[in-house]
């Protein structure tokens, strides 16, 4: 039996454990939903689907030259779909009107026939007449009006500090919204490690097993586990993201989102291990969950605190100071860098706070090793200081 | 041939081990026997690496144990424990897979010690659902179902009613007939004297007498008389005819050994109104005998060797029970 194999079982019991474990599961689905509801259920309840204007032109009505299409552009630019047919005579644009088949009828660039004119549609009629009536005038005056650029000035809000508008909501709304699932996938699982090593030693199972496995092996299959499930979980919140977003069709996928799932994947895999390590020994030291409970407290402290600081200070401003020394440090890294991601994040930097997390995860799940092996064996309840203290188990 | 030598462990101020040693032969049943914080759970954890020992030494086939090892290695530690959840075929499996064996072959294992056991119909039970009977035959399961060399019981018995008793006997029997060693402790001296082959006796973190069972039941030089007298009245010692003397088994020392003593054998109460008298091995039992009659009519007459209880009191100068609270004392 090779190390690698010992892990590897564990890594199976651990999952199987979980994945047979009716809450792990209930709070993976609502998850998925929730995260589909709330790509979804805004676009049900904004737009009744595109506004429609259909459009009737008296034949022979005096119109300026290029009227249709003008109403066409101009009715895009707010939005709507225009549509132009023309009306035989008075009388057919009456039984329009009345039957709704028509919005509005011109009769000549003075007189519209409607029964109760939306707001937009008038001020595109207007607007339509005044543009190709300009258009016409030019014309005729000798100047060419296609390179005027009348019709669609395309104009762009931009925020003081350069960035466009509407991509910055985007950002923002994406970076809370993965900050959030980062920390209940956490806190999910961390409390997974939390309950499965307090039941190992409270049922005294860890004994069998440590006669042949040895602790940093157990710890080792635990946190790989628990590892790759997380991550499983973030790539099925991923897939239903994305899913609801090509459900949607008319809203588009945010800019950020690519880097933004693979920054929380890598994140994820390299840093989950140290929370893990901390909330496994909480575990080792307790002899039931309610104990397991209070030795984990300053734990949920801690994440707490790393939760707020992402959400108040990373998240609305993802290029400041507190963003960038946050993706460094091992603990709020794997949440500090996928926020960041929303808004775009320089890759050198996502490269050092992944290196620097790797790394403290190896080193915590070491010490972790210590304290864990020593607090699991030893029957009773153990501080964290005792487990500082106590003799490690190799 | 497993080998404890010279271990030594403290705790703080508590000396859980004080130079205990130790050895058992493959084929044959170890019983380690001593009253509760003797240091036997320490000893047996010892072996598989989960006590860090302050000294000594444990060795398998005069091998330092490594982990490839105790693969072969089966344990029952003194805390029971399974996962609760899982089923007592799932919880098999993977600990025989655990000691190197093949899912196939694992899975093939743990069925078969489930039917062996008398659990052949709650394969798929979780094992929390089981009697406490049934889990502790699949904690049993647990400890031999990858057919270990070395088989380590810490209180087997304990807890068990007499039909668990027997089963759990019978297990062990085979298993050192097929030519495992078995180590188990217990602190019940007498209740497994018909069971072990070999015994060691530990108290206070030492071994303190070891041998075959015979060997540690004939240490003490005494032998103990059991007898009943048809009338009520037990006298209050025995006294010896002179003739008891002659009657010792070397012919030589008798005669300038008083081995009964003209004051004679002082006469402990038993049960049933029976008397008990510790006599000298060298006196024959016919000279004994000849004795008691000489205070009324016979009913009853047993002459053997102390029980391994007795045995303990004479070498440790306490009864196991006396050793037990004088340590629960220290431990207030």
């Amino acid at each position: 039996m090779r190390p690698r194999d010992v892990i590897a079982l564990v890594v199976r019991r651990e999952m199987g454990d979980r994945l047979g474990n009716r809450a792990f599961l209930v709070t993976t689905a609502i998850s998925v939903l929730a995260i589909v509801a709330i790509i979804v259920v805004p676009g049900l309840f904004d737009d009744d689907g595109p506004t429609t204007w259909d459009v009737g032109v008296l034949a022979g009505a005096a119109l300026p030259d290029g009227f249709d299409d003008t109403l066409v552009t101009i009715g895009d630019a707010s939005d709507a779909e225009v549509t132009v047919s023309e009306v035989d005579d008075r009388a057919d644009a009456d039984t329009a009107i009345t039957d709704g088949d028509l919005d509005a009828v011109v009769l000549d660039d003075q007189t519209v026939l409607a029964d109760d004119l939306p707001g937009g549609l008038e001020r595109a009629i207007e607007q339509s007449l005044a543009t190709a009536g300009l258009a016409d005038a030019l014309e005729e005056a000798g100047v060419d009006p296609s390179g005027l650029d009348l019709l669609d000035p395309d104009l762009v809000v931009v925020t003081p500090d350069g960035q466009d508008e509407q991509t910055r909501e985007t950002a923002l709304g994406l970076g809370f919204i993965v900050t959030i699932l980062l920390f209940l996938t956490l806190q999910i699982n961390g409390a997974s490690l939390l309950t499965t090593t307090v039941e190992e030693k409270s049922s005294r199972v860890v004994e069998v097993l440590l006669a042949t496995v040895r602790p940093w092996q157990m710890l080792s299959g635990k946190l790989l586990a628990m590892t790759l499930l997380s991550v499983g979980q973030l790539v099925l919140y991923a897939v239903a993201g994305l899913g609801a977003f090509s459900l949607t069709g008319d809203v588009s996928l945010p800019d950020g989102s690519p880097m933004v799932v693979v920054t929380s994947l890598v994140m994820f895999l390299l840093g989950f291990g140290l929370w893990g390590a901390i909330y496994a020994v909480a575990g080792s030291l307790a002899t039931s969950a309610e104990e397991a409970q209070s030795s984990a407290g300053p734990i949920g402290f801690v994440a707490a605190a790393v939760y707020g600081t992402v959400i108040i200070g990373v998240v609305p401003n993802p290029d400041g100071t507190l963003a960038q020394v946050l993706s460094f440090i091992p603990l709020s890294a794997p949440f500090a860098l996928p926020a960041r991601a929303a808004a775009g994040v320089p890759v050198w930097e996502v490269v050092v706070g992944a290196v620097l997390t790797g790394l403290g995860t190896w080193l915590g799940v070491r010490l972790a090793g210590r304290l864990y092996s020593a607090a699991v064996l030893s029957g009773g309840r153990m501080t964290w200081r005792d487990a500082f203290r106590a003799e490690p188990i190799r | 041939m497993l080998r404890l030598d010279d271990l030594h462990k403290r705790y703080g101020e508590v000396r859980a081990l004080d130079g205990l040693s130790l050895s058992a032969s493959p084929g044959r049943i170890l019983g380690f026997l001593g009253p509760n914080g003797a240091g036997k759970t320490t000893s047996m954890r010892s072996i598989f690496g989960l006590v860090e020992l302050d000294r000594g030494e444990v060795r398998f086939d005069d091998e330092a144990i490594t982990a490839r090892r105790r693969l072969r290695f089966g344990y029952m530690p003194e805390q029971r424990g399974l996962y609760p959840r899982m089923t007592a075929e799932r919880q098999l499996v993977f600990i025989a897979q655990l000691h190197g064996l093949t899912r196939a072959t694992a899975t093939e294992a743990a069925r078969s010690w489930l039917d062996r056991l008398g659990l052949g119909d709650r394969h798929d039970d979780p094992v929390s659902s089981l009697s406490h009977g049934n889990q502790q035959r699949v904690q049993l399961a647990a400890a031999l179902v990858h057919d270990p060399d070395l088989l380590v019981l810490d209180e087997p018995f304990s807890g068990l009613d007499p039909l668990g008793v027997a089963a759990m006997s019978d297990v062990l029997v085979r298993r050192a007939a097929d030519g495992a060693t078995v180590v188990f402790s217990s602190h019940q001296l007498d209740l497994v004297e018909d069971l072990v082959d070999d015994v060691v006796i530990v108290a206070h973190g030492r071994d303190r007498l070891a041998g075959t069972l015979d060997e540690v039941r004939s240490s003490t030089g005494t032998r103990t008389v059991t007898f009943r007298l048809a009338e009520d009245d037990l006298p209050d010692r025995v006294v010896a005819p002179a003739a008891v003397d002659a009657g010792a088994h070397d012919a030589d020392e008798a005669t300038t050994v008083d081995l009964a003593g003209t004051r004679g054998w002082p006469v402990e109460p038993g049960r049933d109104g029976q008397g008990v008298l510790r006599v000298d091995t060298r006196v024959q039992p016919d000279a004994v005998m000849e004795a008691v009659r000489r205070h009324g009519r016979l009913e009853r007459f047993s002459f053997e060797p102390p029980s391994l209880s007795e045995v303990f009191r004479d070498v440790v100068g306490m009864s196991v029970a006396e050793v037990e609270a004088t340590h629960a004392e220290e431990q207030a």
